[in-house]
């Protein structure tokens, strides 16, 4: 039985700046990190194997750069790690990924039983949180978007039952396996890698597939199977903020300023 | 009459007595061997170290400690009783071989003797005041241990029978000397009498009964003496006594250097667990401690963790570890001192430096971190996990972007050294100096300093990482190697000379630490740098008089020794300082050693606000520190202290900044 996690490299966005002449981001100097909610995807699979003893293997698409975050995952302890990478899966959408992301499951599927994708439940570089629930759909897995907690499996019955973390409440979901989760911060704490597997991560191999092992259709995949494309990226103006009042010495006086200048700008109403 | 006395004196001298006397006395000592012998399989468990390296410079530690009781005497009440009670029964004991010496051996043999005329007078009055000293230290001892009850000072079996079996031997002694006195010197040779004071005294008292009675007394008590002292010599092994060889031995095979530094491990061998989990994992002389400890609590009375009512005493982690050696080997050592023992240590060294026996702490602790972070990928709280996980992305355990190390600089006369590599001095910032903007404060005040002395000074900028010390404090060895060896690397490729810091953890990290990778450059806290300049005139300097205290980080202070420099800078810029009570060698921890200064202090009191406390007593209205660590635990003791307004902790470049000359 092999879970899947699905992880991508990014540049570490809180560090990232946009060219302004350009409209493009600066990658000078930016770290590569493996997106921060992937990283409690592949915790949880590593909990599964921990837990039920099943295998796990961590795909990524990307360039061939992206090996270095492979290893990081190597690193943890997973059994398995497979960078998709050829250069006609350059540019890709959402939509181009998760046809490749797919493939890729489907081909291992045929070698094991995999009740279980996890994926991150949106990247910071794209924000789109479109892959997750789009390898579900090609795949015909069930997807359970925004998991916090799975609260109970039953690989044997082929269930799985899930909290979903959604604005002001929790949703308890109950499907069949296969599923497809996207998790959120609030699933785990990943852990830290321990340095026996991380000196075995080192000569581990990080297996490589390309198109010739994918075969996937090119109109399918990179640039020409993206039907959208970022026309602009900028960062929104924003003010200057200031100190207002004397919040210690005069706290209702500064909150008088405070309600004022809120009036003022139309952001509260009496 | 000639001075001297008859020795074996109501005993006898013959085969009836010597055989069974001797025969007991060997059999003793061979049960001492024996046990001691059995005892090495304790130490073996451990792996192998080398510590019979510079004998000389241990036979002189070894003699030092034992018969000057240098590190006994660190601590005035109980170390001055401690080694007068010592040098008062090593006398006695030599005496008593003396004894054995003429009237079984010289005289028996050859018929020779010494112990007569003025050298038996000096013998005699020598041992006699000797047993009284020792006789009323180890009153003083009792009643302190057992009346006065020191806080933290635990008293065992063990402690009652080492009392009971020395007041006995001292008293029968006495006992012994008065009835043959009462008998031989008391009625006609009062002229010898004088030579043995308290004998004398015990004499009178003792001179009412018959002589029949006293030489039936002296006789039995003679031989219950004899049986006491077999007595004392059989519960060696078996008791605190045996750091009589334990905390002697432990003196030869002390740690010589240099303070503080931690083995260096083998992160690429073959080795297949990281770190201490089982006693085995500990090398002899681990072991061989916690054998030398006598439970004396200097070390928990100065841990700040223990003193701030977290749940680690360094005396208890080295009695636990000891018991596990001796009677569970197999037991897990870290489930036996506590997780929360263990993270709690804030190395400052406060216990090595005062342990009467050398013994060594702070390594062990940090084994057995080491085997929580690289076998278990353990830390003390996510914050930490979180930081571990910044140093390795970012190069600095804040979470800043590596490319914005250097902006502190913009506009200070520094150059990057991958822009000019012609400098004076490599002032490798750290972490704190270049993203806290607190420390930056103090990094450029250091900056102008060296501009105002025309030193040139360069940084790595976004190419300097975090030196690793609070990740290699945490346990992190695999971190601290990758970051370490990156900066050598760097540092090497510019072939700059000297390299200054300004962070204590820094300093000694780079001076130390890193030889073991391959790093030889001069390194040198600026605070000794800038005091070198000041006394060659480079740096000038005006004098504002004020008033402060001065705190002695752990690593400029106990780790380094450098308690002077940084009192000269501060007076030359005027400041008188009011030393808190406890400072240079005694000086309390911030609370931010040992990685502290990454994780939350969630156990306990802040150790920031003790010594903020520490320091507003002083009245002085100004703290004076060396380190960046130090300050930001300042600046946050001080505000949860209440003490905003009444304490402002400052850097000695801070200070020196506002006082240059011209």
């Amino acid at each position: 039985m092999l879970v899947v996690a699905c992880i991508k490299q990014v540049p570490d966005t809180t560090q990232v700046q946009i060219d302004p002449v350009t409209n493009t981001l600066i990658r000078e100097g930016i770290p590569f990190i493996m997106n921060p909610y992937d990283t409690h995807a592949l915790e949880e699979a590593l909990r599964l194997k921990d837990r039920y003893g099943c295998r796990v293997a961590v795909l990524s698409m990307g360039p061939p750069n992206a090996e270095m975050t492979l290893r990081k995952a190597l690193s943890v302890g997973v059994d398995r790690v497979i960078l998709l990478s050829d250069r006609c899966f350059g540019g890709a959408d959402t939509l181009a990924t998760s046809n490749v992301l797919a493939a890729a499951i489907h081909k291992l599927a045929q070698e094991e039983e995999v009740p279980l994708v996890i994926c991150g439940k949106q990247t910071i570089d794209g924000d789109t949180a479109q892959v997750g629930p789009g390898i579900a759909t090609r795949l015909g897995y069930t997807q359970l978007t925004l998991v916090d907690k799975i609260v109970d499996l039953d690989l044997v019955a082929g269930k799985i039952r899930v909290s979903r973390k959604l604005e002001g409440r929790h949703e308890i979901v109950e499907s069949p396996l296969p599923s497809l989760l996207t998790v959120v911060r609030e699933m785990n704490r990943p852990r830290y890698p321990t340095v026996p597997i991380r000196l075995a991560a080192e000569v581990a191999p990080v297996e490589l597939w390309n198109n010739e092992v994918l075969q996937l259709d090119l109109q399918s995949v990179g640039l020409k199977g993206s039907p959208t494309w970022v026309k602009k990226i900028f960062s929104p103006e924003r003010d200057k903020g200031e100190i207002i009042g004397d919040g210690i010495g005069d706290p209702a006086g500064t909150v008088n300023l405070l309600v004022e200048k809120l009036l003022g700008k139309d952001l509260l109403e009496l | 009459m000639e001075a001297t006395r008859e020795l074996y004196w109501n005993i006898g001298h013959g085969a009836s007595i010597l055989i069974p006397m001797y025969l007991f006395t060997f059999v003793a000592l061979g049960l001492l061997i024996r046990s001691g012998l059995q005892r090495l399989s304790i130490y073996r468990q451990g792996k192998p170290l080398n510590r019979t390296d510079r004998r000389d410079e241990r036979i002189l530690g070894l003699i030092k400690n034992v018969l000057l009781q240098s590190r006994v005497l660190l601590v005035k009440g109980p170390g001055i009783a401690h080694a007068l009670f010592f040098w008062g029964f090593a006398l006695l004991f030599l005496g008593t071989i003396l004894v054995a010496a003429q009237a079984d051996f010289t005289e028996f043999l050859f018929g020779f003797r010494f112990l007569y005329g003025n050298l038996y007078r000096i013998f005699s009055v020598t041992l006699d005041l000797a047993g009284l000293v020792a006789i009323v230290m180890l009153l003083g001892l009792y009643v302190r241990r057992y009346l006065v009850r020191p806080e933290g000072l635990e008293s065992s079996r063990d402690d009652a029978v080492m009392h009971g079996i020395l007041f006995a031997i001292l008293i029968t002694g006495y006992v012994i000397e008065g009835a043959r006195m009462a008998v031989t010197e008391l009625p006609d040779n009062m002229a010898l009498a004088v030579w043995s004071p308290v004998g004398l005294v015990m004499a009178k008292l003792l001179a009412g009964m018959g002589e029949s009675t006293l030489r039936h007394l002296h006789q039995g008590l003679w031989w219950l003496h004899f049986f006491l002292v077999i007595g004392f010599i059989c519960a060696i092994p078996f008791t605190k006594f045996r750091h009589i060889f334990t905390t002697s031995a432990n003196y030869f095979f002390a740690d010589l250097g240099p303070k503080g530094a931690l083995v260096t491990m083998d992160m690429e061998g073959d080795a297949e667990s990281f770190g201490a989990a089982t006693i085995k994992d500990l090398t002899w002389k681990d072991i061989f401690d916690t054998d030398a400890c006598t439970k004396c609590k200097r070390c928990q009375d100065r841990c700040p963790a223990h003193n701030t009512e977290k749940p680690l005493s360094p005396m208890k982690v080295i009695n636990q570890l000891g018991e596990v050696a001796c009677g569970t080997p197999e037991a897990n050592l870290i489930e036996t001192v506590g997780k929360d023992a263990i993270w709690s240590c804030t190395t400052c060294r406060a216990c090595q430096e005062i342990c009467p026996a050398s013994i060594e702490h702070v390594g062990k602790i940090v084994e057995m971190r080491r085997n929580l972070v690289l076998m278990e990928g353990e830390f003390p709280g996510d914050e930490v996990m979180t930081a571990m996980e910044n140093a390795e992305v970012n190069g600095n355990p804040l979470g800043m972007a590596f490319a914005s190390r250097g902006d502190w600089a913009e506009g200070l006369p520094v150059v990057r050294l991958a822009d000019d590599a012609d400098v004076d001095i490599l002032y490798f910032v750290g972490c704190y100096a270049s993203f806290d903007k607190r420390n930056i404060k103090v990094a450029t005040s250091f900056v102008r300093l060296c501009q105002a002395a025309g030193v040139r000074v360069g940084i790595l900028g976004k190419e300097e990482k975090c030196c690793g010390e609070p990740i290699r404090k945490l346990g992190n060895e695999y971190l601290y190697q990758s970051l370490a060896t990156e900066n050598i690397e760097t540092i090497k490729g510019y072939g700059v000379k000297k390299v200054v810091t300004a962070c204590p953890h820094c300093f000694n990290t780079l001076a130390k630490d890193y030889r073991d990778l391959g790093f030889d450059l001069e390194v040198e806290h600026y605070t000794v740098f800038l005091n070198r300049l000041q006394q060659e005139g480079k740096l000038k300097l005006k004098a504002d008089s004020f008033d402060c205290t001065y705190h002695d980080s752990c690593y400029l202070g106990r780790h380094n020794d450098l308690y002077q420099e940084p009192r000269a800078l501060v007076a030359a810029g005027g400041g008188t300082i009011r030393e808190m009570e406890k400072s240079r060698a005694e000086s309390f921890c911030c609370g931010a050693g040992g990685g502290r200064i990454i994780a939350e202090e969630k156990l306990g009191s802040r150790i920031s606000g003790s010594r903020a406390r520490m320091a507003a007593a002083t009245g002085s209205g100004i703290l004076v520190s060396n380190c960046p660590f130090c300050l930001t635990m300042f600046e946050d003791g001080i505000k949860g202290a209440d003490l905003e307004g009444q304490l402002i902790p400052r850097d000695i470049a801070e200070i020196l900044v506002e006082r240059l000359a011209g």
